[in-house]
């Protein structure tokens, strides 16, 4: 009796963990929506994943209830417009993982129906989970957002998402008063050549203040906003491009010699912070008004108005190296998207949704709450009641003439070399000569 | 001759333990089905995938062994072991300075409870708390350079974690201060298994405190110091990325970066070379395996010098 009760309780641990471990690997592959020619079922529910940060939810935001977001807000008008439709929003902590976490999901068979991702290569790498959306996007749509080239895959052409309401810009952040202090008015005359860039920041270092501040250890922060730029400017996008595809050499690229240089040079003159390769504090240093300057996105913008006084900060385009093929411009696009998923069932169902949060409608409440740069072409700065003066304003202005973020241009391959030794350059561990035939190995081993 | 009562308390010893081993295996199998599930089942496919252009998603062409020529030729490999051997610098320091603070404490000095918990205090910090707080600490306005630049030693002051040759000693230098407590407890714990009238009788036979400690404690902790450097380099091999993450983020380039940390950067941060990926995993499973095995013959054979 004993032996009995023993082998039937073991047979029973056996049965049950066999069930657990089958439950841990479902592998769904296909997609059930690939033609995209489903119709929106009456009664469907979605699911959203959103970046908690530096996306559709602002740090205030997060100070209060998950349904006073705007977000939440804008799903519920959704779903009031279309009953029987429900959606479910998930927040992914943290933006870079959500990619990783989108990409297992895939595999697994439990990707969500819409997902918030970065734009550019971080999206085209995943295009063997995302739908092309290029034939089911309203005409309206593309005629009055900007920015689909950040989610058009360069290798395929199909448009992988829609861009983000947020067309991030590249720009040089300055504390007015100290400016001020060392005889220089960025406001009327700011500095558009490299030499006049120096003579500022010679100016400002002669009066005690560091010119710039910057950490760009952990990530390229300077590298990617500016430096980046300066690359561009000289080579052209289209070289970079070519590049990274292995039909041009890095090595032979002057344009990327050149801004690495300067790049490096920003350390040895003293205009950048000596420590920028290990701080991580710089934007601490600049909100206390110790530094004159910082490179920064348009995303920090009330941050430093709240720090320093709304009238003491000022924005302007990095400086432009002589005989430049771009000038007059900066680095910038939407760098963030939501896509949708090819397993996903209601594929027209997401289109309208995504194409709802992309009205000017709901832009214009979305900017009640945030005030960035729309991606829509028919929302000015008076639109959002962002006054003439102020940064925001001329932030307006500056995204008109963008060159979209390199970084999300190159490919994943030398983007994740790229970044990993630009403070071996900057640190002057690695002269520019260097760096480029390295990415040159890379590139090359990713062509084949 | 064996008579038909001891034949048939034979038969029923030999189906009696035919019974219990039968009863042992089934008790084990569930376990054993849960480990080669959950260990087994994940290093033979990351075996598989190393041989694979494996981009996380569907894409895996098998590939031979194309990740391991590029791993090997691209000069990275060099470059992360070497971070690894001298973070491995690190091991026979925390055994030595665990080994001297665990033979005092043993003879109960004053204080020695107080002791043994202040050097335990470093294992219950988390190791990413760890990174970030030798991080500031060695950053160039830090107090480590304070303190330098207030005595006097100012050109020394540097940015410690901008450079490979000054990281990686520090990183030593967390690692060694991290571990001592547990080298302690560990050795403690072997020279409890010491009967103490062995040291009853070399101390009526005259012996002092470091005829005591070489003759007698250490050929005894052997064993004891065989598991603590085997795990320690163990975990020097596969434990430290929380640590590197906060500390330095294997950087600057790949100054302090480790083979573990290496998969991580292929398959996480680039996000398409899980199959480089793999291929790292495998390698670094090869050589965590040689090295012990390589410790295990060594301490057989000090065992068998001091036994």
């Amino acid at each position: 009796m004993k032996k009995a009760i023993s082998v039937l309780l073991v047979f029973v641990m056996l049965i049950g963990m066999t069930l657990a471990l089958t439950g841990c690997g479902s592998t769904k592959t296909t997609s059930s929506a690939a033609s995209g020619s489903s119709a929106a079922t009456t009664n469907a529910k979605l699911t959203l994943w959103i970046n908690g940060k530096d996306s559709y939810i602002s740090p205030d935001e997060q100070k209060l209830s998950q349904d006073q977001w705007y977000i939440s807000q804008a799903i519920k008008r959704f779903e009031d417009a279309n009953p029987g439709v429900t959606i479910e929003l998930v927040v992914s902590a943290d933006g870079e993982t959500a990619h990783q976490t989108f990409k297992a999901d895939a595999v697994a068979g439990t990707a969500p129906d819409m997902a918030n991702l970065w734009t550019g290569q971080y999206t085209f790498q995943l295009e063997d989970a995302i739908l092309d959306i290029k034939d089911l996007i309203p005409a309206d749509d593309k005629k009055n957002i900007t920015g689909w080239d950040a989610v058009t895959s360069t290798n395929t052409g199909a448009i992988l998402g829609y861009p983000t309401s947020d067309n991030q810009v590249c720009f040089f952040l300055y504390n007015k008063t100290i400016i001020k202090e060392c005889g220089l008015d960025f406001e009327k005359d700011p500095p558009r050549t490299i030499d006049a860039f120096n003579k500022a920041c010679d100016a400002i270092a002669a009066k005690g203040y560091q010119p710039i501040a910057s950490d760009d250890g952990s990530f390229p922060w300077f590298g990617c906003y500016v430096m980046n730029y300066w690359w561009a400017q000289q080579s052209g996008v289209d070289r970079i491009v070519s590049n990274c595809a292995g039909k041009t050499k890095f090595a032979d690229d002057a344009g990327l010699i050149s801004a690495l240089t300067y790049y490096r040079k920003t350390m040895t003159a003293g205009y950048l912070n000596s420590d920028a390769v290990t701080s991580t504090d710089s934007w601490n240093k600049f909100c206390q008004g110790k530094v004159a300057m910082t490179p920064q996105v348009s995303s920090v913008i009330g941050d430093a108005e709240k720090a320093l006084g709304a009238d003491n900060i000022g924005v302007i385009l990095p400086p432009d190296f002589d005989g430049a093929k771009i000038t007059n411009s900066t680095i910038g696009g939407p760098g963030q998207d939501i896509v949708i998923s090819k397993a996903t069932k209601n594929p027209d169902l997401c289109i309208k949704f995504l194409s709802f949060l992309n009205s000017k409608d709901e832009v214009l409440k979305f900017e009640k709450v945030q005030q960035k740069v729309p991606t829509r072409t028919d929302i000015t700065a008076a639109d959002i009641g962002v006054s003439d003066t102020s940064a925001t304003a001329k932030l307006f202005k500056f995204s008109g003439n963008m060159v979209f973020w390199i970084d999300n241009t190159l490919t994943s391959d030398v983007c994740s070399e790229y970044c990993s030794q630009m403070p071996m350059v900057l640190s002057g561990q690695m002269t520019p000569e260097d760096f480029a035939k390295d990415l040159d190995g890379i590139a090359a081993k990713s062509a084949k | 001759m064996p008579s038909k009562t001891q034949g048939a308390a034979s038969l029923r010893r030999g189906t009696f333990q035919q019974r219990q081993k039968r009863s042992a295996l089934l008790s084990i199998l569930p376990v054993a089905v849960i480990l080669l599930a959950i260990k087994a089942y994940p290093i033979a496919a990351t075996v598989y995938r190393s041989f694979t252009n494996w981009d996380g998603l569907y894409k895996s062409d098998f590939i031979g062994f194309a990740n391991y020529a590029d791993f090997f030729s691209s000069g990275l490999f060099a470059k992360l072991l070497k971070n690894d051997l001298v973070l491995l610098l690190s091991v026979p320091l925390q055994i030595v300075i665990g080994l001297i603070v665990a033979v005092l404490l043993y003879e109960h000095v004053p204080g020695w409870r107080a002791f043994r918990a202040i050097y335990y205090i470093p294992q219950i910090i988390s190791l990413v708390i760890l990174g970030y707080l030798f991080k500031s600490m060695f950053s160039l306005d830090g107090p480590v350079n304070q303190i330098l630049r207030a005595i006097g030693l100012g050109k020394y002051a540097v940015e410690w974690m901008a450079h490979g040759s000054t990281a990686l000693p520090v990183m030593v230098g967390c690692i060694t201060w991290y571990s001592i407590g547990w080298q302690v407890i560990v050795i403690l714990g072997g020279m409890a298994s010491i009967d103490a009238s062995v040291f009853e009788a070399a101390r009526l036979d005259g012996a002092g405190f470091w005829s005591r400690t070489f003759k007698i404690v250490l050929p005894m902790l052997v064993s004891t110091l065989t598991y603590c450097v085997v795990m320690s380099v163990v975990w020097t091999f596969t434990g430290l990325f929380s640590l590197i993450y906060s500390m330095t983020g294997g950087g600057p380039g790949y100054e302090t970066m480790t083979l573990d940390y290496m998969i991580y950067e292929k398959s996480f941060v680039s996000g398409t070379q899980f199959g480089m990926a793999c291929a790292i995993s495998v390698v670094l499973l090869l050589i965590v395996m040689l090295i012990t095995a390589a410790e295990m013959k060594l301490s057989n054979m000090a065992e068998k010098a001091w036994g």
